[in-house]
């Protein structure tokens, strides 16, 4: 059996974001990157399937750029994950969930996967669509927002999320998988796994190694820089009018200097 | 030593290092920088859930399942060689783990009686039977052990135990008798590693079960602090412990305890340096938050005082701490390490440095209490107050200027070992001193010194201060003869001077090996941090040096040499408050520690 778990890195949700004004980009330099909190539910019930089967291998497939491949290496195969595929392409900077999702499904396709797990959303742009994107793209059933999940020969059972309660689906295999918070709780990775974390295959592909063209994005995103703060309203107070009057002058010749 | 290609222990004093030589933070390995979040993750999830029950309740016993998670994460096998289960570590990953493992408080002391002294003397000393029957369930935490050393009659004095081991008549067992006291994780240790005198003199290591007959735990000390660490006396009443269980040489048990102080010694500096790290996280977001007389407390200037010399101290400690890594790793991977002796030679390597370690320990403890000191006032009343953790670093950090040999006990060693050196013919310290004596005696040179350099002012002011410590201690040598080790003020003025030399030229170094590296731009506060600390270092070794020579020589003798170490350690001052405002604006900008 093989398994395919999605991943992206998000920035740390303490990262404190400074906008490197008057570009509107982002100063990323100081960020810490970890892995997707909810991708990490995805990984873990895949390690788990994997410790309750025998000949199960699992994959960690994202796409990023270098820095993608610490997150990997300690949040995916120190925990358990077999191997990690990385599609590293400049031309993908700023891609749409669309766009990746065709190369994600593009890197799905160079094998045949039984299961294929994300997180719910990334908790960077809270989009949550590229893996029901990749599902309806590789023609594969899919379970969203799964809060349980029971594996059986050819099929599996999963609980998802509903509003008010809980479904309960069974889907053939192969299929693909979102899971949600409450699924399981994440392992940390061990100090000497970290270590052998890193004689484990990690493979970087890029658009043409997939043999594809780069996707065209239909969805371009922005950044502006904040309007500049307002300078505190201070509000003058007097029982008469003409006090207060008094008052103001006084502030805009002693205080502003602007009379 | 004869092998100078790798460095020596009390070395740095008559050579200059080359930046390049020295190991900083910014030269951990990914793996090292993987393991400290992953310590920081193990903290997270496992000690913060029970930080009331362990801090404020003294709920000790908790510290047993928690070394239980610490074991199956790995936390607890970096010291253990690989062929026992353990990782092999090399020591810059070892203080690595150490310092991030104070953020868990009192099991930050839990965990190194644990993975440190209840385990090292059997990684170093113990047979290959005893690796292999004790090491691999220390490792995962399947088994676990404590360290005793102390009787309640012999403290420092260690080797004045009065614990005593007799041969049984059939040969087969020891028979110990003796009380051994504040041993950290009595409480639920299996084993303990304890010393006795066999025949009365013949001070020896022993592996003891801690559920043999006999054995009596007594109850939990009432501590000041690291009130979730378990700590209790053993009392061993007629104790038959297998001869298989004796550890290392017979009467050859100060070698395993003074050894095993050693590395504790470099491991409690590396922790500090996160203990201090802590409290200054703790305090700075709470400057930025609290206002007073309409602005907030981090624009005034003695708070930005505060939090600049606090961050430069806990550079300097950290530079040192690694830098001393550094060292004692580059002589360990000197050696084979298929070398069935390997393990037993590492430790002689650290031996080799251990006035390194004691340096490391003096200074880093003492930053950490200037760091919670000085944290805590910054919070004013709220400092005092068990809802912040001020209150409890506070009392956390005096231990560690008490234990792994006192502050006071490793400044006499820190003198002693440099003379125990030179006049083993180890280290050329004799000749150097009379260089500089010859030199301090001569006519001063007149020479207009031009613009200086980068950092070039801060560089030969920490050469000057190594000619300091040659003069002085080669001074208090001449005068005092073997009568010098019973001058304790004067050796402890002498060690402040040498652990500031030490701790100056780490973060010169340090620096410039970035500025090397980044740019001079991008090196900024360290920089501005190295030329602070430098200067405020000289202010207090030119004391030092005063008094060391007023306690040692008089007349004309004193007049001369008090000439020349103004000449010495004459400096222009620095804006203090300028670089404390430039070092504070980072480190408030980062709500914490930084280096830039």
């Amino acid at each position: 059996m093989k398994i395919a778990v999605c991943v992206k890195q998000v920035p740390d949700s303490e990262t404190r974001i400074n906008l490197a004004a008057p570009a509107a980009e982002l100063d990323q330099s100081g960020f810490t990157r970890v892995l997707n909190p909810y991708d990490a539910y995805a990984v873990e019930e895949a390690i788990k399937i994997k410790e309750a089967g025998a000949e199960i291998e699992v994959t960690a497939i994202t796409i990023g750029p270098d820095t993608v491949k610490e997150t990997l290496k300690k949040d995916c195969l120190a925990v358990g994950c077999d191997k990690a595929v990385i599609i590293n392409d400049p031309a993908l900077d700023g891609a749409d969930e669309s766009a990746l999702a065709t190369v994600l499904t593009a890197a799905l396709g160079r094998d045949s996967y039984d299961l294929i797990l994300f997180g719910i959303k990334a908790i960077d742009d809270d989009s949550g669509q590229i893996g029901i994107m990749v599902a309806e793209k590789m023609g594969l059933p899919h379970v969203s927002t799964i809060t349980h999940l029971e594996m059986a020969e050819g099929s599996l059972t999963a609980h998802r999320e509903i509003e008010g309660g809980k479904e309960v689906v069974t889907a053939s295999l192969p299929a693909v998988l979102t899971c949600q918070k409450g699924l399981n709780e994440p392992r940390l990775p061990s100090l000497p796994n970290i270590m052998k974390a890193g004689m484990k295959p990690m493979e970087t592909l890029t658009c043409a190694d997939l043999g594809i063209e780069v996707p065209a994005s239909l969805v371009e995103i922005k950044l502006y820089s904040p309007p500049p703060s307002r300078a505190e309203c201070k509000l003058v107070e007097a029982e008469e009018p003409a006090a207060a009057a008094k008052e103001l002058a006084r502030l805009l010749h002693e205080e502003a200097k602007v009379i | 030593m004869a092998d100078k290609s790798y460095p020596t222990g009390g070395e740095f004093l008559l050579t200059e290092a080359s930046p390049q030589s020295v190991f900083t933070p910014e030269d951990f390995s990914e793996n090292q920088r993987m393991f400290a979040t992953t310590v920081q993750d193990f903290v997270e999830r496992f000690i913060m859930p029970v930080h009331e029950e362990l801090e404020y309740e003294g709920k000790t016993e908790l510290g047993k399942g928690l070394l239980k998670e610490a074991g199956q994460m790995g936390l607890l096998m970096a010291d253990i060689p690989e062929a026992y289960g353990g990782m092999g570590s090399d020591k810059a990953t070892v203080m690595i783990i150490s310092e991030y493992i104070a953020a868990a408080g009192s099991f930050a002391v839990t965990h190194g009686a644990q993975s440190g002294i209840g385990t090292l003397p059997i990684v170093y000393f113990g047979t290959e039977e005893q690796k292999q029957r004790f090491l691999p369930k220390f490792a995962t935490g399947e088994m676990l052990t404590c360290y005793a050393l102390t009787e309640p009659g012999s403290g420092s004095d260690a080797l004045a135990a009065a614990t005593t081991a007799v041969l049984t008549d059939d040969g087969k067992h020891y028979v110990l008798n003796g009380s051994k006291q504040y041993i950290t994780n009595a409480g639920y240790a299996e084993v303990v590693i304890l010393f006795a005198k066999i025949d009365g003199d013949k001070f020896t290591g022993f592996i003891v079960d801690l559920g043999s007959d006999g054995v009596t735990i007594g109850l939990e000390e009432k501590k000041m602090g690291i009130k979730g660490s378990s700590t209790r006396s053993i009392t061993l009443e007629d104790v038959k412990v297998p001869v298989e269980n004796q550890l290392g040489e017979i009467g050859k048990g100060h070698h395993i305890a003074f050894n095993i102080l050693n590395v504790g010694r470099f491991k409690l500096g590396a922790s500090t340096v996160g203990g201090g790290k802590l409290a200054l996280q703790a305090a700075v977001p709470y400057t930025k938050e609290r206002h007073q007389f309409g602005k907030p407390l981090c624009s005034f200037g003695l708070i930005r005082r505060k939090i600049a010399d606090v961050n430069t101290a806990l550079f300097l400690a950290e530079s040192m701490v690694y830098r001393t890594a550094g060292l004692l790793d580059v002589a360990i991977e000197t050696l084979d390490k298929s070398d069935p002796g390997y393990d037993r030679a590492s430790i002689s390597q650290v031996e080799e440095f251990s006035i390194e370690c004691s340096m490391i320990k003096v200074f880093a403890t003492e930053v950490c209490a200037l760091a919670a000191e000085e944290c805590l006032q910054m919070l004013g009343g709220y400092g005092y107050c068990q809802e912040y953790p001020l209150e409890r670093l506070y009392r956390d950090e005096r231990i560690n200027r008490i234990f792994e040999g006192t502050n006071e006990i490793n400044r006499m060693l820190v003198p002693g070992m440099i003379m125990k050196k030179a006049l083993k013919g180890e280290l050329p310290f004799l000749q150097a001193a009379q260089t500089v004596a010859e030199e301090l005696m001569g006519l001063p040179s007149f020479a207009e010194p031009g613009e200086p350099e980068y950092l070039e002012t801060e560089s030969k002011l920490v050469a000057n201060m190594k000619k300091v410590v040659l003069a002085t201690l080669g001074l208090a040598a001449q005068k005092f003869g073997k009568g010098l080790k019973d001058q304790q003020e004067v050796l402890s003025d002498v060690a402040d001077i040498i652990i500031e030399a030490y701790a100056c030229e780490s973060a010169l170094l340090r620096t410039l090996k970035k500025a090397d590296k980044d740019g001079e731009e991008s090196t900024r506060l360290m920089a501005d941090m190295t030329t602070l600390y430098i200067h405020d270092a000289m202010d207090r070794v030119g004391g030092w040096g005063r008094n060391i020579m007023a306690a040692t020589v008089e007349g004309d003798e004193l007049r001369t040499m008090l000439a020349g170490l103004r000449r010495l350690t004459k400096h222009d001052p620095v804006n203090r408050t300028h670089l404390h405002d430039l070092i504070a604006e980072k480190v408030i900008d980062a709500d914490g520690y930084t280096v830039g």
